[in-house]
């Protein structure tokens, strides 16, 4: 029945190829990007434009309500939105590629590299990456892009780790085999054959470390330590956190956006995971 | 029949006392395994070498010496009387211009995010066989001799049956124009009715491009089609090697009579009276 | 019209399996085959011919995504696909069994030997547990594992895959099954084991006239196994019949092509093999008419565009093929 399965063709079924919640999850977080790209253009509220309607509830004029300093609250969230999205994107970035690097590094070369790698890969993985963010955040300082960093260098073992797994398993490959004895240097053996083949993973990866690198980030502003001139969905929760009882629209649509954004990143890479776990079980 | 052209010549393979052991590991167990114990063997140019073995004999772990993926702990393999392992990358990589390999697993031998056309063209261009439009000229003809369509060079693997997929893996092996081909059980994976179609493939191919053959399988029938000399593995050993007639005539050791003593026949008397033989 | 004896009846099954892209397409089509008590019946064919659905589903054991379209399977007077789940339980195991083809992964990897057998042995007789492993042990002797006592404390790691085939096997008869479905127990062993196993199900079989259900795609095998053999191509049995009339005159282009276009030991080593052409069809896009049609050298128009019925050439001979032609004599390595 080997036939059958031609459909697990390429072009654009990425939808096609998604069961039910990994189509959600691609759902949400189009919906998340929209909202802070798009809708965020089209609004008639800026979200640092102060006003007299203080602590107002959702209504016709401001559709989310407006905080206690008359801040239209769907222009925060929008423009939070983008600052959310934008760490969870490059930190994921970071993350992926160094973990990518490692990972296959460690995979392909074995032996004493692998070793040595893989016991600092541990001792990264062993420290708790949240309160280490947090040390550092407070020591280097708030800004967006030193946060950025320090995410995407404290979470790279996660990706390493499942690069090299795979990597491992396809080094043994006939195929392989094959393209080494074609004359392909190592170097190409892992970008040409190796890594092509460990891309679904590493997509899975990147989705899950956006995810959590934008819930790290969160915590971080949450805490006071965000970066007070590009507000995140954290640093909202923040401000929002003092109003829970007489403005709760402050706090719950920023973090009703944060969590539907995660858990679209989740189900995301959990539904690529589906998708090709299959297709690399099977022939 | 050794002839003048041999003595001047020399075989193409040789393989001194070639053995691999390989660490055991395990809950509690230490020591070494012997895959291969000592095996030696020529291969004369344009010839087929069978190795027959069942699981376990090392016939596997022989073919990867002999193609020069797997380093063996003790003895030689020469190719042309050059040392294929312990050498620089670079003697490597000339090794391999003149050897390829066959593997098994037509589901796993290709790359599956590979063209066919790229799967050919790559041996091609590392090895500078052939650049630009005579690359591509090639891979035609490759495919042709091979039994497959122009048209299939765009494809990817999984368009393909199984015996195309093993097709393509030898048009593979055939781009660099190599002189020796060491097949790992080229047909065990594929349908029996498809088997016969590779076999005479390869035979073919044999006669079209001067090649010789290191052709491991565990099925008797199939060895004494295609080769000229068998040797039989046991155990890491080679117990018994000889032309290919005499061997399923009149074998020697008693591991190739339990062999051919056990293997399934097609006919339902013989069969029968072959069951029937010694209990187990 | 069944016969007292007849152990198994698959009356005109049809398979119908759903792919991921939302189609249906037939896996078996019209498969009717007839096992009676004692005998040994021989299923070959080669990837895509439905030989494992067919004993897959006489299990009920079919994928999530296949489904009956037509058709009946009884085991003796019982209508297997009526019955409920937990009747079906009950007979799983104990009148009917099945035995795998990998042996690697058929047992339990976590659990004694012993263990797994007498369970099987609980599930179906009323028994204690110390006879229950009582019975194990006398099982493992009799499938020829030597020092049972020993070996039924041991766990399947610590079995070779022949040995484990046979516990396997062992388990298959623990409950004197009426039918034993054998669905390619020894491809995976090395030629030296599978001629012990196959010696084994024929003593079994001899012993205690439990009728098999042999599924293989070795012609060897069934040569020396079975006393019937039916044929299948992608979804039908294209020919059936007593082993020796099958293999001296098959009646099916595609049955000598199974006898004849392989390498065989018995044969004179000739220059070339007489190899068919082609490959199996594609299930979900079959061709018209006869789907060995494409690669037959006797086809005609009319194999082309209608698909043959099974027809009866003699009592116990019968053959899906609009020629027929007699292909008595055997061609060996035709030069080409």
């Amino acid at each position: 029945m080997t036939a059958v399965n031609a459909s697990h063709a390429k072009p654009w079924p990425v939808w096609r190829a998604l069961n039910p919640s990994g189509r959600t999850g691609l759902l949400l977080l189009l919906a998340a990007v929209l909202l802070c790209t798009v809708v965020a253009g089209m609004l008639q509220h800026s979200p640092s434009t102060m006003s007299e309607a203080l602590r107002e509830p959702p209504g016709a004029t401001h559709w989310l309500g407006t905080d206690d300093l008359g801040r239209d609250v769907l222009a925060r969230v929008a423009h939070g939105g983008q600052i959310s999205l934008m760490v969870g994107t490059f930190s994921a970035l970071i993350a992926v590629l160094i973990g990518v690097a490692v990972g296959a590094a460690c995979g392909y070369l074995g032996g004493t590299f692998d070793a040595v790698v893989m016991r600092v890969t541990e001792a990264f993985q062993i420290i708790p990456r949240f309160f280490l963010a947090l040390i550092v955040v407070a020591l280097v300082g708030s800004g967006i892009w030193k946060i950025i960093l320090v995410l995407g260098l404290l979470s790279w073992p996660a990706t390493a780790r499942v690069v090299r797994a795979q990597v491992m398993v396809l080094r043994r490959e006939e195929f392989v085999l094959a393209a080494i004895m074609g004359g392909a240097s190592t170097l190409r053996v892992i970008g040409r054959h190796i890594l092509p083949n460990v891309a679904p993973i590493i997509a899975v990866s990147a989705s899950l470390q956006a995810g959590s690198a934008i819930l790290l980030e969160s915590f971080i502003s949450f805490l006071g330590l965000g970066d007070v001139a590009h507000p995140s969905w954290g640093l909202l929760l923040q401000q929002g956190q003092l109003f829970i009882r007489d403005g709760w629209w402050i706090s719950t649509f920023p973090g009703l956006a944060l969590s539907l954004t995660i858990l679209g990143l989740n189900l995301l890479g959990d539904g690529i995971r589906a998708a090709h776990g299959d297709s690399a079980s099977t022939s | 029949m050794p002839s003048v052209n041999d003595r001047v010549t020399g075989p193409l393979l040789q393989v001194h006392g070639a053995g691999r052991d390989f660490a055991a590991r395990g809950w509690g167990s230490s020591g070494v395994f012997r895959a291969v114990d000592a095996v030696s063997l020529e291969v004369r140019r344009g010839e087929t070498l069978g190795i027959v073995g069942e699981s376990g004999s090392g016939k596997s772990t022989l073919g990867r010496m002999i193609a020069g993926l797997l380093a063996p702990t003790r003895g030689q393999v020469l190719l042309d009387g050059q040392d294929v392992h312990g050498g620089s990358g670079a003697r490597k990589r000339a090794v391999w211009r003149r050897m390829q390999m066959v593997f098994q697993d037509p589901y796993s031998s290709l790359n599956p995010r590979m063209t066919v056309r790229d799967a050919l063209l790559e041996p091609m261009r590392n090895f500078g066989v052939a650049q630009g439009q005579a690359a591509q000229d090639r891979a035609r003809r490759l495919l042709d001799a091979c039994g497959l369509p122009a048209r299939s060079l765009d494809l990817y693997p999984r368009e393909f049956s199984g015996g195309q997929r093993q097709r393509i893996g030898i048009a593979r092996a055939l781009a660099v124009q190599p002189d020796l081909i060491v097949a790992d059980e080229p047909v065990s994976a594929l349908d029996v009715s498809v088997q016969a179609q590779v076999i005479n493939l390869m035979m073919d191919l044999q006669a079209e491009f001067q090649l010789t053959y290191v052709f491991i399988a565990h099925d008797l029938a199939v060895v004494r089609q295609i080769a000229d000399r068998v040797g039989v593995m046991h155990k890491g050993c080679m117990v018994e090697l000889a032309a290919s007639e005499a061997l399923f005539a009149a074998p020697e050791h008693a591991y190739t009579k339990t062999l051919l003593a056990s293997s399934p026949m097609a006919d339902p008397a013989r069969a029968r009276l072959q069951l029937a033989g010694d209990p187990a | 019209m069944m016969d007292l004896h007849t152990v198994l009846d698959v009356d005109d099954l049809h398979i119908d399996i759903a792919t991921p892209g939302g189609r249906t397409f037939s896996a078996l089509q019209g498969v009717s085959l007839q096992i009676r008590a004692g005998e040994i019946v021989g299923v070959v064919g080669e990837s895509g011919s439905g030989k494992s659905l067919l004993a897959k589903s006489v299990m009920r054991l079919l994928p999530a995504a296949a489904r009956v379209a037509r058709g009946r399977i009884r085991l003796g007077a019982q209508d297997l696909l009526t019955l409920d789940a937990a009747a079906m339980r009950r007979l799983r195991g104990g009148d009917l069994s099945m035995v795998f083809q990998d042996p690697m992964t058929s047992l339990n990897p976590v659990l004694r030997v012993g263990a797994q057998l007498s369970e099987a042995i609980e599930l179906h007789q009323p028994v204690a547990r110390r006879t229950a492993w009582a019975k194990a042990r006398e099982l493992l002797a009799r499938v020829g594992i030597a020092n049972p006592a020993e070996r039924a404390r041991q766990y399947p790691h610590e079995f070779s895959g022949g040995m484990r085939q046979r516990a396997m096997i062992a388990m298959g008869i623990a409950n004197t099954p009426r039918l034993l479905i054998a669905d390619e127990p020894t491809t995976a062993l090395d030629v030296t084991v599978q001629l012990q196993i196959l010696r084994l199900l024929r003593a079994l079989n001899q012993d205690s006239k439990t009728a098999v259900l042999f599924i293989t795609h070795n012609m060897g095998v069934v040569a020396s196994l079975c006393d019937r053999v039916a044929v299948m191509y992608s979804g039908r049995i294209v020919e059936e019949g007593p082993v020796d009339a099958i293999f001296s005159a098959p009646r099916h282009p595609y049955t000598w092509a199974l006898l004849n276009a392989v390498p065989r030991l018995d044969f004179p080593r000739g220059e070339r093999l007489a190899a068919i052409p082609g490959q199996a069809p594609d299930l979900a896009a079959p061709p018209a008419g006869c789907r060995f049609a494409p690669r037959c050298s006797h086809a005609t128009d009319q194999c082309r565009t209608q698909e043959p019925t099974r027809v009866a050439t003699d009592e116990f001979h019968s053959v899906a093929c609009w020629v027929r032609p007699d292909l008595q004599e055997k061609t060996h390595a035709v030069g080409q």
